[in-house]
């Protein structure tokens, strides 16, 4: 058993009666055993020092880890709070009135059709085909008599390209939003029209109905208009900026 | 006690930090999360920086876990409020100081429980040694220490017994521990003197 052994066994406890009463005789008789008990105990104390700098180093990483810095507040002294509800407050108006003024879909898909399917052109050549028929009684406001031509005039011609886009008016009108909508998408699968706004009509009629996928369909249906240069490009390029 | 990673009561927290490694570092790492919002708090409160809020909050953990392992937290109050006592009072002595004890050796040392257990004319003899020691040189010794000796030496000065001393260092038996920790303890004194 060496000085330190025995010097573990003293202060821990574990060296008991006749030892520990010669210990500490040799303690008071022997410098270099004193010697060696001073240089235990500051040798335990400077551990338990560099252990606890260790873990505070370790923690402290812990903590910057589990956080971003915090910025303190008493920086900002007794104005924090008062400052801190008065942003809020500005932030909760700014984002109402931002929202409260942004029109909604059926808003933009409403201010079209009244801009653009009130009175459709009617051509001045005095022709009384089908398909003027149907355009004169829409323009008086005979939608069910326009939407009885159309339709006949769809049953005796299925590829007359201009009846399918009026009966897709005259069913977005009429508020048959579906029928608009499968209308207007059979119209712009056809590949033989020079102009074909069969996309940019289905992508209204969706935005009126304002099903809960309608709006992001509408919008891809706006993008392709715009990157494949369909008819309506411009008009789409307007609504996008608004939705 | 092996732990699981639910949230652990106070209770939990104490008996985890009594039972030693393994457990002992984790329940050690969750007292410091769970309280770690007085940071916060305390630089506000206080008026401290960040970084002494964090260091007082720091010493305050390693002193709660000095109180639990040597039975100073008798448990009359949570260990919340005891917690929270303490950190104000080391937000106080941090105020009135404005200086941290990081750098300083002296002021962490608490030299006295050990030497209580001296008898009387023995501990002033003790004492002087002490005090004509240079205590910053041992602290710059024992970094320098090889590092599996000052692992050892540190496990030591943290009260890890030697069987746990033993687990965490991969020696087979407590009692091979300890010859090596007394061995590394005489390595610190040669080096020292």
């Amino acid at each position: 058993m060496n000085d330190y052994d025995v010097i573990d066994s003293y202060l821990t406890g574990r060296m008991t009666g006749t030892d520990r009463v010669a210990f500490e005789a040799s303690l008071r008789t022997d410098p270099a055993l004193a010697d060696d008990v001073a240089f235990y105990v500051m040798a335990r104390q400077t551990a338990k020092v560099q252990a606890n700098e260790q873990r505070r180093t370790e923690w402290d990483a812990r903590r910057r880890a589990a956080a971003a810095p915090v910025q303190p507040l008493h920086r900002l002294g007794q104005w924090a709070y008062p400052l801190a509800a008065a942003a809020c407050l500005v932030l909760a108006l700014g984002f109402g009135w931002y929202f409260l003024n942004q029109p909604s879909a059926t808003e933009l898909a409403d201010a079209y059709i009244t801009q653009n399917f009130t009175t459709l052109s009617v051509t001045m050549d005095g022709r009384t085909d089908s398909l003027q028929t149907g355009i004169r009684q829409y323009n008086e406001g005979n939608l069910a008599g326009a939407d009885a031509t159309f339709g006949t005039l769809l049953q005796r011609d299925a590829a007359n390209a201009d009846a399918l886009k009026m009966a897709g008016i005259v069913s977005l009108r009429r508020g048959n939003y579906d029928q608009a909508i499968a209308q207007f998408h059979r119209l712009s699968q056809r590949t033989d029209l020079y102009a074909n706004p069969g996309l940019f009509y289905e992508a209204v009629a969706r935005l009126k109905r304002n099903q809960p996928l309608d709006k992001p369909t509408a919008k891809k249906l706006l993008t392709t208009v715009i990157s494949s240069n369909l008819d309506g490009k411009d008009e789409a390029g307007k609504l996008l900026e608004r939705l | 006690m092996r732990l699981s990673f639910k949230k652990l009561s106070d209770t939990d927290l104490i008996d985890g930090i009594l039972a030693g490694d393994p457990d002992r570092r984790l329940c050690e790492n969750q007292l410091y999360d769970r309280y770690a919002y007085f940071v916060r708090e305390g630089t506000r409160k206080h008026r401290l920086s960040e970084d002494d809020c964090a260091s007082a909050y720091s010493d305050t953990i390693l002193s709660v876990i000095d109180h639990i392992l040597t039975g100073r937290f008798e448990g009359r109050s949570n260990l919340k409020t005891y917690l929270y006592q303490i950190f104000t009072n080391k937000c106080v002595d941090f105020i009135r100081k404005k200086t941290t004890n990081r750098s300083s050796v002296h002021d962490a040392l608490s030299i006295d429980d050990a030497l209580l257990q001296l008898p009387d004319s023995a501990r002033s003899v003790v004492q002087q040694l002490i005090t004509a020691s240079d205590m910053e040189r041992l602290y710059a010794q024992l970094q320098t220490l090889g590092e599996k000796c000052r692992s050892m030496i540190l496990a030591w000065g943290e009260g890890y017994s030697d069987d746990e001393i033993a687990r965490q260092l991969g020696y087979n038996t407590a009692a091979v521990a300890k010859t090596s920790r007394l061995r590394c303890l005489e390595r610190l004194r040669d080096s020292y003197r």
